[in-house]
């Protein structure tokens, strides 16, 4: 954080025009009230609050290193008192000191300067009171403001989000494709085209009827899994091999929606699409100790198909969606070997937020 | 007529049969489930036509194309409208976009009844084609013949490209191979950041570039990681400056 007062010209300006007024009303309270002499009382407002108004600015510091929501209240309090008196002992001495140059010894003025400690150090404590005052409010203030940013960020990243959830929901690639073969089935096979329509509206009813915002248990993501798979095998026949191993105790378990999704998608396009032998498409889930639970995909692919390059928007998605909603990094981890792909998602039991944030 | 179906789809193979059954002067003579079988099929049997899938495994429909020394006619089945271009300047006889309905077929097996007359509108299109030239779509890989064997290149190993009359020649660490494309081709789908056409004659990886030497009056000579040395002009010299910001 920059400080407040040296940050710009305009706040110096600001700052140094208070301090001139206060020197006035100073220099006024000494010669009407006090009746010292007119040179005298401007030789003290002049040296005394100049010296104050540099410490002032200096303040800041302890102010901005003493973060009171990193420590104790009496820690704070400690820390504050012992700057004080050091800084009014120090600013006392030195204006005395200054004066003991200016002026003679025998002036009556340094006896009224000698005598006035008491009432130095009250103004010294009250300005001292204020300052700091100002600066926490000041810090109070670019935390909120900051806070605010970050929150407003953290919006438009959820937005963001939902958006891309909502493009990569339908491949259209995978929904054409899909019509033709059921094009071709309405011919030759009108039993297994019936099947198939069923099938591909589950996935589509799924895709478009939930909010994107929403947890849903794994149960539900499992079910629309196998709908894709089930299109995908009467496209693929043999070439496509589906193993599934869930712990039964994960199926309540709260995941986000269509989570799963895009990484079958992808294991689909780079295992299937690209192979001409059988792939072999697997998915399990594990519950583990700490009530999160552990769900792996992985596919093995032909090594001699050359990968072809996807945007990975897909994946990226996927890690900062878990990101914003659990507020974890490092929920997806994903290993990769000469012909195979594995992908692990951890899910906590809860997500970083209640639900009714919207997230 | 000896007719074709490479197509990775089973269903999508099956509707295609099933069309052709009121043709009955169309006589299949195989099936393909994959680019590599389908090249080999066209070469054994060679039918008058091909229905040709564009997204298979290890080996696209257009890759596939580009290997062929002799074209069997060509009809393009896809669920991809991108390719649409891409297909008629493989001068394809027509392309049906997935799912077609029985109509749109036999309208593509008439074209293949009258075919001259198609290739005529695909010259048109061709010279529509050249000046958009399409570069949006950039090469991963290229399908190389090589002594009867079909290679695949990742671009990545792509060292740099030589001009050779109607041929470009291809050179990476593992040999050199010979295609029929033109060097303005492999400059619209390499990506500008990677590849810089520094020579009339050279496109360049431009991490391989290891030196540059002055030579002769306004070009330069590059000198790259295994030594060889390529040409570079005044503006190919330029090129390589904005790519490399030296």
């Amino acid at each position: 954080m920059k400080h407040p007062i040296t940050q710009k010209l305009r706040f110096l300006l600001i700052y140094a025009l208070i301090w001139l007024f206060i020197m006035g009303i100073h220099m006024g309270t000494l010669t009407f009230m006090y009746e010292i002499n007119v040179w005298f009382a401007m030789a003290d407002g002049l040296i005394f609050n100049t010296l104050y108004a540099f410490l002032g600015v200096a303040l800041w510091y302890p102010v901005f290193y003493n973060n009171p929501e990193k420590q104790s209240f009496s820690n704070l309090i400690i820390n504050h008192l012992s700057i004080m008196s050091l800084s009014l002992a120090f600013w006392i001495s030195l204006g005395i000191f200054i004066c003991k140059l200016i002026f003679n010894e025998t002036d009556a003025y340094l006896e009224f300067v000698e005598d006035g400690i008491s009432w130095r150090i009250f103004t010294g404590v009250f300005f001292y009171f204020i300052i700091v005052m100002l600066y926490y409010l000041y810090i109070y203030g670019q935390n909120l403001k900051e806070h605010m940013f970050q929150e407003s960020r953290l919006r438009e990243k959820i937005n963001e989000a939902e958006l891309q959830t909502l493009k990569s929901q339908i491949n259209p690639h995978f929904l054409f494709n899909s019509l033709n073969s059921l094009s071709s089935l309405t011919l030759t096979n009108p039993e297994k085209a019936h099947e198939m329509i069923i099938k591909l509206s589950g996935f589509l009813r799924y895709s478009l009827a939930h909010d994107p915002n929403k947890l849903i248990p794994l149960r539900k993501e499992i079910e629309n899994v196998e709908s894709y798979i089930a299109v995908e095998k009467i496209r693929f026949g043999e070439k496509l091999i589906f193993e599934k191993e869930i712990n039964q105790a994960c199926y309540e378990q709260k995941v986000p929606f269509l989570i799963l999704q895009p990484l079958i998608e992808n294991a689909i396009k780079h295992g299937v699409y690209e192979s001409t032998e059988p792939i072999t498409l697997k998915i399990s889930c594990k519950p583990q100790t700490d009530n999160s639970i552990q769900i792996t995909i992985s596919n093995n692919f032909d090594p001699e198909a050359l990968p072809r390059k996807g945007t990975g928007t897909g994946i990226k998605n996927i890690i900062e969606r878990l990101r914003i909603i659990y507020q974890l990094n490092d929920l997806f981890t994903y290993q990769k070997t000469e012909n195979s792909f594995e992908v692990q998602i951890i899910i906590p039991s809860k997500p970083a937020f209640n639900e009714s944030i919207d997230i | 007529m000896k007719v074709l179906i490479i197509e990775d789809e089973a269903p999508a193979r099956e509707i295609v049969k099933t069309f052709l059954k009121d043709y009955p002067n169309a006589e299949l003579v195989g099936e393909c489930e994959d680019g590599f079988s389908g090249l080999k099929a066209i070469k054994e049997m060679q039918p008058d036509l091909v229905f040709l899938d564009v997204q298979m495994p290890k080996i696209t429909g257009f890759e596939m194309l580009e290997l062929l020394d002799e074209q069997p006619q060509i009809i393009f089945t896809t669920a991809y409208d991108q390719y649409a271009i891409k297909a008629f300047e493989m001068n394809a006889i027509d392309y049906l976009l997935k799912p077609f309905s029985k109509e749109r077929f036999n309208q593509a097996m008439q074209k293949v009844q009258a075919n001259e007359e198609v290739f005529e509108t695909g010259e048109k299109l061709q010279k529509v084609i050249q000046t958009l030239d399409d570069k949006s779509e950039k090469l991963f890989r290229i399908a190389v013949k090589k002594g009867g064997d079909i290679h695949m290149i990742p671009v990545e190993e792509l060292l740099y490209i030589e001009a050779k009359d109607d041929y470009v020649m291809l050179y990476t660490p593992k040999g050199r191979y010979l295609k029929e494309k033109t060097m303005k081709y492999y400059e619209n789908h390499l990506d500008e950041q990677e590849f810089v056409r520094v020579h009339r004659s050279y496109i360049v990886r431009v991490d391989q570039v290891k030196r540059l030497e002055p030579y002769g009056k306004s070009s330069y000579l590059a000198i790259l990681g295994q030594g060889q040395k390529i040409n570079v002009s005044l503006s190919g010299y330029r090129k390589l400056k904005d790519v490399l910001s030296f």
